[in-house]
């Protein structure tokens, strides 16, 4: 029961998670998944992280550049473009308000 | 619950099989809710149907395998060429999930975002298995079966190509669920006749030691050895030519 609302709760919140992963500079998608594992998010497949770095290309909010690596065959460097940092902005106060609001609810209900 | 909504939704939840406790709770708490607040049930729940649909999915489909199952498709190839094979249905949206304990490949396919995959295959040694997925990881490589000494490893093409990777549509689910290359084809044909020959030499071996004096024996034996030896140089030879030629 536990991963499935974890993996439901995510959803909701991934792509401005990975638009904040990329406030410290480019990256690419291992490192993405990565950062958001080490942050306690869980192991996020390459299979649910692509299709969000595509939403987030194509709405302009990233922009990415593939670049050949000195072995194998090249990473896709992703880095937050100025829309991308003006969205992130905004819609993390919401999702911060947001998050305050289930706080209250939950705090509620946990004391009584 | 006189409104023509409620009544409405009421004889919809009956069709869709609802016990008629069920229907009539249902109906009276959401007339009870529009009734306190004051909103137009179409607003609030959606139409008589669009709720009932949610409230009490109809069975009429229940024999139909359902949409997440439907896109499941469970296919085996032989080694020859199984990583054309995954990289042709990678690029119609399959995922591979696992190789199953008969050496399936396991995939399924998004359809609310179906996108393209590409496959990898390294033969790893036991015990070195870790070592390659951690090389590989970094260039978005994810395991997804193994099978023998073979390690299977999948990447969304979005890892290279960005969105070009999405799919707008998928082609139907193929009806096929084995692909045996030539090449396999031919390997079990000729381990067919090996076994074929080795068979008939042994039962004469068996029959000259049982009915015949030594020297007979003896002949059994050499033109059965020989036999097995010709035939599986002739084989070796045949497929190194093959490879070679392919």
């Amino acid at each position: 029961m536990a991963p499935d609302r974890r993996a439901s709760w995510l959803k909701g919140v991934l792509d401005l998670l990975v638009l904040a992963s990329l406030t410290r500079g480019e990256s690419y998608g291992y490192e993405i998944a990565k950062t958001l594992a080490d942050a306690g998010l869980g192991q996020i497949k390459g299979g649910t992280l692509y299709p969000v770095l595509n939403r987030l290309e194509e709405a302009g909010l990233v922009s990415a550049e593939f670049r050949v690596a000195e072995r194998g065959p090249g990473r896709r460097y992703y880095h937050l473009t100025d829309e991308g940092r003006a969205t992130l902005a905004e819609q993390s106060a919401l999702w911060l308000a947001f998050d305050e609001s289930v706080r209250t609810m939950l705090t509620q209900g946990a004391e009584r | 619950m006189t409104s023509p909504y409620f009544e409405e939704l009421a004889q919809r939840l009956y069709a869709r099989g609802l016990p008629a406790d069920q229907v009539a709770l249902t109906v009276d708490d959401l007339a009870a809710y529009v009734t306190e607040s004051g909103t137009d049930p179409v607003q609030e729940f959606g139409t008589p149907e669009e709720f009932a649909s949610q409230v009490a999915p109809s069975r009429e489909h229940d024999d139909i395998i359902p949409p997440s199952a439907a896109e499941t498709w469970t296919w085996r190839a032989d080694a020859f060429h199984e990583r054309d094979v995954l990289n042709r249905y990678g690029d119609e949206g399959w995922e591979v999930e696992q190789v199953d304990g008969a050496g399936r490949f396991v995939s399924h396919r998004d359809l609310e975002n179906p996108q393209r995959w590409e496959y990898h295959r390294e033969t790893v040694l036991p015990g070195r298995g870790q070592a390659v997925i951690d090389r590989l990881a970094p260039d978005g490589w994810e395991p997804c079966g193994t099978w023998v000494c073979f390690e299977y490893f999948k990447r969304p093409k979005a890892a290279t190509i960005g969105p070009e990777a999405a799919l707008r549509s998928v082609p139907r689910t193929p009806a096929v669920s084995a692909f045996w290359s030539g090449h396999f084809r031919d390997l079990i044909a000729a381990m067919t006749i090996v076994t074929v020959v080795l068979c008939i030499a042994g039962v004469t071996l068996v029959s000259n030691l049982a009915y015949s004096d030594f020297g007979g024996s003896l002949t059994g034996m050499v033109v059965g050895a020989l036999s097995a030896l010709a035939i599986s140089v002739v084989v070796r030879t045949w497929l190194a030519r093959r490879r070679k030629s392919s």
